[in-house]
């Protein structure tokens, strides 16, 4: 907890003192599909959302960055996800980059990050939604795209692996490790604006 | 006598008027998980559904074989595993489910966590 204090104020601090071209504010389409043998895959579709990001390049080609996603999406299985519907995912986390320019309109960046994630379910049968709240890890890439000639508006897609893991526990390990631990793939295509 | 009239009218209807802490509500954070496999002549495709009173937390059907699986939110308070068939006889691998009065379900201790039902012998 008190790392990630340090790391908002380390950003906005390290964010002032660099002069320009260095931030970029990101909005994105996503989204999330469960993969492997998990409740998440089993029982829910993709889910579709969006994000929101905020980026900083601070030494060379290294940066850093904060984002808030969120998708929604419905229930396949009963048996296996419960008579809930609507589950909702909201992932909040904060990433590590660095950029690789192939040239001036195109480049890459890969990411390395971490967070809290949290499905929120609604119910028919009561008012109160059912939550399940985590811990996630992800690792991806982006392809970055420049669409105007002095680089202030970039287009982002790229996938990404969510590893969620949740606080779900049980007595049977094998089943708790099937309502507690997904893996998540996720694709975005959005818009950086830098500034 | 009119005055104890009012007390046994009213005293129950208040009773009844008031918030029901009784209710099952969903545990944040928690799951329930149960398989099992009945065995009888008939035991495919019969539905069998989990309840915590008015709550349904999930449902399904066994397979040809028999078995079933079935998850979904924790809740509080006891949970019915429902089959809506007589139930003879069962095995658990919890020792504090038992069968219902009219037979027809099994009744699941507070607990959220996986339960197993490795025999239930239904009425033919």
């Amino acid at each position: 907890m008190r790392n990630i204090l340090l790391l908002f104020i380390l950003i906005p601090s390290l964010c002032f003192s660099q002069d320009s071209d260095k931030f970029a504010f990101e909005l994105k389409g996503n989204s999330f599909t469960g993969i492997g043998n998990n409740f998440v895959t089993d029982g829910t579709k993709t889910f579709t959302g969006f994000g929101a990001g905020f980026t900083g390049t601070f030494y060379k080609n290294f940066g850093l960055g904060i984002e808030f996603n969120k998708g929604y999406s419905e229930v396949s299985d009963v048996s296996v996800f419960g008579d809930l519907h609507s589950p909702q995912l909201t992932i909040f986390d904060i990433y590590a980059l660095y950029r690789y320019d192939v040239n001036q309109k195109l480049s890459f960046e890969g990411n390395i990050g971490g967070g809290f994630s949290q499905l929120k379910s609604y119910s028919n049968y009561r008012i109160e939604k059912f939550t399940e709240g985590g811990n996630t890890f992800f690792l991806g890439g982006k392809a970055l795209y420049s669409v105007t000639k002095n680089n202030s508006l970039i287009l982002v897609a790229g996938p990404r692996f969510y590893f969620m893991s949740t606080f779900t526990e049980m007595n049977d390990p094998e089943i708790q490790k099937y309502y507690s631990k997904a893996t998540l793939l996720n694709f975005s295509l959005g818009l950086r604006l830098c500034f | 006598m009119t005055n104890r009239f009012i007390l046994s009218a009213i005293l129950p209807i208040t009773f009844l008027l008031a918030p029901n802490g009784c209710q099952p509500e969903y545990v944040s954070n928690s799951r329930i998980f149960a398989e099992g496999k009945i065995s009888s002549s008939e035991a495919a495709n019969i539905p069998v559904k989990l309840y915590a009173e008015d709550i349904l937390i999930s449902e399904t059907k066994t397979d040809a074989q028999g078995n079933f699986k079935l998850g979904g939110p924790g809740t509080t308070q006891e949970k019915t595993l429902v089959l809506n068939r007589k139930i003879i006889s069962f095995t658990s691998s919890d020792p504090e489910c038992k069968l219902a009065y009219d037979s027809l379900s099994i009744i699941i201790s507070a607990k959220n966590i996986a339960f197993r039902f490795p025999q239930i012998q239904l009425k033919p």
